[in-house]
């Protein structure tokens, strides 16, 4: 047998014997090796793939951020424009309205008791319109 | 051997290094040989005991995201840096204690009940194996704490000369330097029980 040989040999020898001592390890130590590792298992973060995946959330944060903020901004500054208007015929009204509120000569003319005039003024114009329709129609 | 009993883990499991299933099962794998070697190097049982739950404690805090296959020499080297730092203080302690007039810790009186030994006489060759393995643990006990460290790396948990350099804090060249002179000194004393 080379000295190669018979270190190998001695080594396989050495193994064996210190394996066997050590699974005749006393009750006790078994024991407590358990406990501490049951210890130290609890105190392990939760895993790794999570770890990393809020990692890779965390680099998504600052963008995250800032899109937010873009749209607070758009939300703050678009919708002026982009309300529904109002209907024209409405501002119209109003408009009127307030024209007839602030017109000194339509007041002056109902103060002045010409109501009847305009009437009369109104009928001759109805009658003459309905004079011209009907000869059309005879035509 | 079982690939529990190395203290392998299964990295084909795709869920092997979620959560604390597969750090368990290392740790469980690992423990006594670990103790074995802390109690080799600090000769005592309950200092050999912190070492390994020191070890296990901090594995599991700072390195258990790691990849499963670099948690046995980091373990150890955890280990090793635990046991140099308890040889350190209990060598300080035992230069403060030298100085004292008294001795507080008192040794503890003995259990007869305990100590006594066993109605029943052993086999012959369970006689033999516990010499052997009585003069194997004086062998290695006696062993120059880094030599002692190396071998035990080496031998009992199978560590390769890169992981046990890792282990250690040195360089593959000690390593092999190391494990060569414990296993001449061994080969030396234990020449007639092997």
């Amino acid at each position: 047998m080379s000295p190669a040989d018979e270190t190998a040999l001695f080594e396989q020898r050495l193994r064996a014997l210190l394996e066997q001592s050590t699974r005749q390890a006393a009750g006790h130590v078994r024991s407590r090796l358990n406990q501490a590792r049951h210890a130290a298992v609890a105190h392990a973060p939760s895993g790794t793939a999570p770890r990393i995946r809020w990692r890779r959330r965390q680099l998504w944060l600052p963008a995250a951020g800032v899109a937010a903020a873009a749209a607070v901004v758009a939300f703050l500054v678009w919708p002026r424009g982009s309300r529904p208007a109002a209907p024209a015929g409405a501002n119209a009204v109003a408009a009127r309205d307030l024209d007839l509120l602030t017109d000194r000569d339509g007041l002056t003319l109902v103060e002045n008791g010409d109501g009847e005039f305009y009437e009369w003024a109104v009928y001759q114009a109805q009658a003459r319109q309905g004079a011209q329709v009907g000869a059309g129609h005879a035509d | 051997m079982p690939a529990g009993l190395r203290g392998d883990v299964d990295l084909s499991d795709p869920n092997a290094n979620v959560g604390g299933r597969a750090l368990g099962q290392f740790l469980a794998g690992v423990e006594l040989r670990a103790f074995r070697i802390a109690q080799a190097a600090l000769r005592n049982e309950d200092d050999a005991l912190d070492a390994v739950q020191d070890a296990m404690m901090q594995l599991a805090r700072a390195y258990a995201h790691r990849p499963a296959e670099e948690w046995r020499p980091l373990f150890y080297r955890i280990l090793e840096n635990r046991i140099r730092d308890m040889q350190r203080r209990r060598s300080v302690r035992e230069r403060v204690m030298a100085w004292l007039p008294f001795r507080p810790d008192a040794p503890e009186e003995s259990d007869p009940i305990a100590e006594a030994a066993s109605e029943e006489p052993p086999p012959a060759r369970r006689l033999e194996l516990d010499e052997t393995l009585a003069a194997l643990e004086r062998a290695v006990n006696g062993l120059p704490r880094r030599q002692q460290q190396v071998f035990l790396l080496r031998t009992l948990e199978g560590l390769d000369v890169a992981q046990t350099a890792l282990a250690m804090g040195c360089s593959q060249g000690s390593v092999k330097t190391h494990y060569f002179r414990a296993l001449r000194t061994l080969r030396a004393q234990l020449g007639e029980h092997l």
